[in-house]
C-alpha cells in the first residue's frame, strides 16, 4: 500500500543580485521528482552531493517548502496543510540527519531530547514519559541511564542512536533517513545500518534512505532512485538496478564501488569534469557533458529524456537505451547520428 | 571589632572559593559547567578577578555592618579634609563625612545601580536580538538598522542628553536610563548567534517533531546564547560603573548625599592638591572593580569557548 506519494515535486532557490535584491536566476535543487514508498518499504536515494537529495527529503517534511508538486502522505495533501494540522501530521514522518553533532542540542541531555516529541504531541507525561525514554533508548541499544547525560559524553554512533530513539519517539510511520551513517566509522556503520533494519521489521516502518554510498544503500534498500541534477535518472529495484543498470549515470557509479577483490576483472568507468551548476543546467540530457554512452550525439543535448519504462518495475531516464518513447525519426530532427542501442556494462563480482 | 569582622568576611570567602574548586574538581563524569569551571580555574589573573569581584561584592553588601561611621552624617566642621589616621581610615571629605564609610556605601550603590541597569539591558537584548535574528527578512533589517542609528550615538553623549533633560535623576530612573541605552550590543551578538544556531540540525530536527517557534527558541536557541551573553553581561557591568561614575562626576548621576564612586570621587576633585585622599581611594576602588569584570569576562569567554567545549 502506497503510504507516501510525490509527484514533480520541485524546490529552486532564487538567486538575487543588485542593489534592488532582484531574482536573476534560481538553483533548481530539486527539479521535479516523482515516486511512492509503500508502506513498510525502504526506498534509497542516491547521488553525488549537490544532486539535491537532501533538499527533496527536507521538501517532502516540508521544512523547506517546496516551489511547487504534489506530496500525498497516507492520503493527506501534505503541501495543503495549515501549520497546526501540519505540526499534528510531523508526528507520522520523521528525519534522522547526517551530522551527529550538530543534530543534538549540548545544552539538553538525551533523555531531554528523547522526550521533546513525547511532551510536544502529548504522547506521555511524567513517570510514564521517564519509562517510554528508558525504553526507547533501550530499544536503540543505548541504557536506559544514559538518559541524564549529555551529547558530548558520547561517540558519534551512540549519538545517531540517541538521533534515531527521538525520531521514533512519536511513533512515525515513515522516517526520512538523510544519510545517517555518512558521518560514522565503518564498522560503526553497520551497527547502525542493522539497528534501522530492526526497527523497520518491528514498528513497520518506512525509510526515504538518503546516501550516497550505493554499497550502503545495496544493503538496506528495496527500491533505488538514482538522482542527478535535481532529477531522477532512474528507479528500479536494487537487485535489478545493481545487476543492469540502465542510465549511463549508473552505470558508471556502480563501476566505481570498490571489489575487495585485487583480481577481479573490472572495467571501470571514469566520469570527466565536474557536475555542473544547477543554476544553469546542461540543455537535454542533464547527464550528456559527462556521457559515455557510445551513441551519444547532438540528439542528447536537445531532448529532455523523460524517466521511461525500459523493463517491468524498471524506470530509465535515456533515449540512447532501448527501448525509448523517443522515435528515431524524432531523434533525427534534433540532430541525432547514432541510433539508440541498449548498452549494459559487465559488472565486475568479487 | 573590626578585624574580627574583616576575618569573618574573609573567612566566607576562602569557603566559597574551595566549594568552588571542590565543584570543578569533582568525582565523577564530566558535565558541561566541571569543564568550564575547571578551564575557568586555569586562567591565575581570571581567577584573581573573581576573587576581587566576591570580596567588593560582600564587602559592600556588609557595608552597613563594616562601616566606622555614618556615611551622610557630618562628623564636626572642624574634622573637614582630614588626612587618613587610625581613627579615619580614609580620612574626611570637604563636608567632614568620612570616606571610608562612604566608599563602602558608594560601593554598595554603584555596583546595584550596574547589575540592575546590567539586567535590564541583558533581557532587553537578548529578546530583541532572539527576535531578530529568529524571525528574520525585512523585520530583521529594520531593527538591526535601527540598532546600528543608536549604537552611532556616543553612549556617554547620549546619556549626558537624557541626564541633564531630566535632572535631577533619581536612583530608579538612573538604573532605567543606564539599563535601556545599553543593550544594543547584547542584540546585535545575540542575533548573530541566533542566526548561525537556527541553520543548525538540532533545529529542524525540533521542527520536524513539531514544536512550536516559541518552543524552539525557549528550548533551543536561547540556551545555546547563553554563554556569549553572559560574558558579555560581564564585560557590561565594568561599563556600566564606569558610565555611572562618570555621570555622577559630571554631577547628573546618583543625587548628594547619597554616596556613589562618581560622586565621592566628584567632591574630591576640587581637593585633590590639598585632600588627596578623598578622590584617590574610591577611585582605586573603581578601576579595581572595572578591571576586575573584564578580567572576569575575558577568562569566561576563555573558558565557554564553544569551540572547545561542545565537540
Amino acid at each position: 500500500m502506497t503510504l507516501l506519494s510525490v509527484r514533480d515535486l520541485t524546490k529552486h532557490f532564487p538567486i538575487t543580485g543588485g542593489v534592488m535584491r532582484r531574482v536573476i536566476g534560481a538553483v533548481r535543487a530539486v527539479d521535479g521528482i516523482s515516486f511512492d514508498v509503500a508502506q513498510g518499504e525502504t526506498l534509497g536515494l542516491v547521488g553525488e552531493s549537490g544532486c539535491g537529495k537532501t533538499t527533496a527529503g527536507r521538501a517532502i517534511l516540508r521544512l523547506i517548502e517546496p516551489t511547487s508538486g504534489e506530496i500525498f502522505f497516507d492520503g493527506t495533501d501534505v503541501r495543503a496543510l495549515a501549520k497546526e494540522p501540519l505540526r499534528k501530521l510531523r508526528r507520522k514522518m520523521q528525519i534522522v540527519f547526517q551530522d551527529p553533532f550538530s543534530s543534538l542540542n549540548p545544552r539538553m541531555t538525551v533523555g531531554a531530547s528523547v522526550r521533546e516529541g513525547l511532551t510536544i504531541h502529548k504522547l506521555a507525561e511524567g513517570s510514564a514519559a521517564d519509562a517510554r525514554v528508558r525504553q526507547l533508548l533501550e530499544e536503540v541499544g543505548l541504557r536506559a541511564e544514559h538518559a541524564t547525560r549529555y551529547p558530548h559524553e558520547f561517540s558519534g554512533g551512540q549519538r545517531q542512536r540517541v538521533g534515531i530513539a527521538r525520531a521514533l519517539a512519536v511513533e512515525p510511520k515513515f522516517i526520512v533517513c538523510d544519510e545517517p551513517v555518512s558521518a560514522l566509522d565503518v564498522s560503526v556503520q553497520a551497527q547502525v545500518i542493522n539497528l534501522l533494519q530492526d526497527l523497520q521489521r518491528a514498528h513497520g516502518l518506512a525509510y526515504l534512505f538518503i546516501a550516497h554510498d550505493l554499497s550502503v544503500v545495496e544493503h538496506i534498500a528495496d527500491r533505488v532512485a538514482v538522482m542527478y541534477l535535481g532529477r531522477i535518472v532512474e528507479l528500479a529495484r536494487a537487485d535489478e538496478l545493481y545487476a543492469m543498470p540502465l542510465m549511463p549515470y549508473t552505470q558508471a557509479l556502480l563501476s566505481a564501488i570498490p571489489v575487495p577483490d585485487p583480481d577481479a576483472k573490472r572495467e571501470r568507468i571514469v566520469l570527466r569534469g565536474d557536475v555542473p551548476s544547477p543554476a544553469n543546467p546542461p540543455s537535454g540530457c542533464p547527464f550528456h557533458p559527462r556521457c559515455q554512452h557510445p551513441q551519444k550525439d547532438a540528439a542528447c543535448s536537445a531532448i529532455v529524456p523523460p524517466l521511461e519504462l525500459k523493463e517491468p518495475n524498471h524506470w530509465a531516464a535515456c533515449i540512447k537505451q532501448l527501448p525509448t518513447r523517443i522515435s528515431w525519426e524524432e531523434q533525427q530532427s534534433a540532430g541525432a547520428t547514432r541510433p539508440p542501442e541498449r548498452i549494459v556494462p559487465v559488472r565486475a563480482t568479487a | 571589632m573590626l578585624a574580627i569582622r574583616w576575618l569573618c568576611a574573609a573567612a566566607l570567602i576562602a569557603a566559597l572559593c574551595a566549594a568552588l574548586r571542590r565543584f570543578a574538581h569533582g568525582s565523577g563524569r564530566t558535565s558541561r559547567a566541571r569543564v568550564v569551571l575547571a578551564r575557568y580555574a586555569s586562567h591565575p589573573s581570571a581567577v584573581i578577578a573573581l576573587v576581587a569581584l566576591i570580596v567588593l561584592y560582600v564587602v559592600s553588601a556588609f557595608s552597613p555592618w563594616l562601616a566606622t561611621h555614618d556615611p551622610i552624617e557630618i562628623l564636626a566642621q572642624a574634622l573637614a579634609n582630614h588626612p587618613p589616621s587610625r581613627e579615619l581610615l580614609f580620612g574626611t571629605d570637604f563636608a567632614g563625612r568620612d570616606v571610608f564609610s562612604r566608599v563602602l556605601y558608594g560601593t554598595r550603590i554603584s555596583l546595584s545601580v550596574a547589575l540592575l541597569a546590567t539586567s535590564i539591558s541583558v533581557v532587553l537584548g537578548t529578546a530583541y536580538g532572539a527576535t531578530a535574528g529568529f524571525i528574520g527578512g525585512t523585520l530583521d533589517t529594520v531593527m538591526m538598522r535601527l540598532v546600528d542609528a543608536f549604537l552611532s550615538i556616543p553612549r556617554i553623549v547620549l546619556l549626558i542628553a537624557i541626564g541633564t533633560l531630566w535632572a535631577p535623576l533619581s536612583i530608579t530612573s538612573l538604573i532605567l536610563i543606564l539599563g535601556l541605552t545599553a543593550w544594543f550590543g547584547t542584540s546585535r551578538l545575540v542575533r548573530a548567534e541566533v542566526l548561525s544556531l537556527k541553520e543548525r540540525e538540532m533545529v529542524a530536527a525540533a521542527r520536524a517533531l513539531g514544536a512550536r517557534d516559541l518552543a524552539i527558541v525557549r528550548r533551543h536557541l536561547l540556551p545555546n546564547v547563553l554563554s556569549p551573553v553572559i560574558v558579555a553581561a560581564t564585560l557590561g557591568v565594568a561599563g556600566v560603573i564606569v558610565n555611572e561614575a562618570a555621570l555622577s562626576f559630571l554631577g547628573i548621576g546618583i543625587p548628594d548625599p547619597t554616596p556613589s564612586l562618581g560622586n565621592i570621587i566628584h567632591d574630591g576633585t576640587p581637593y585633590l592638591a590639598t585632600a588627596w585622599w578623598v578622590a584617590l581611594f574610591p577611585g582605586i576602588v573603581l578601576v579595581i572593580t572595572a578591571l576586575a569584570c573584564n578580567l572576569a569576562g575575558d577568562g569566561l569567554r576563555d573558558a565557554m569557548d564553544p569551540r572547545q567545549v561542545d565537540r
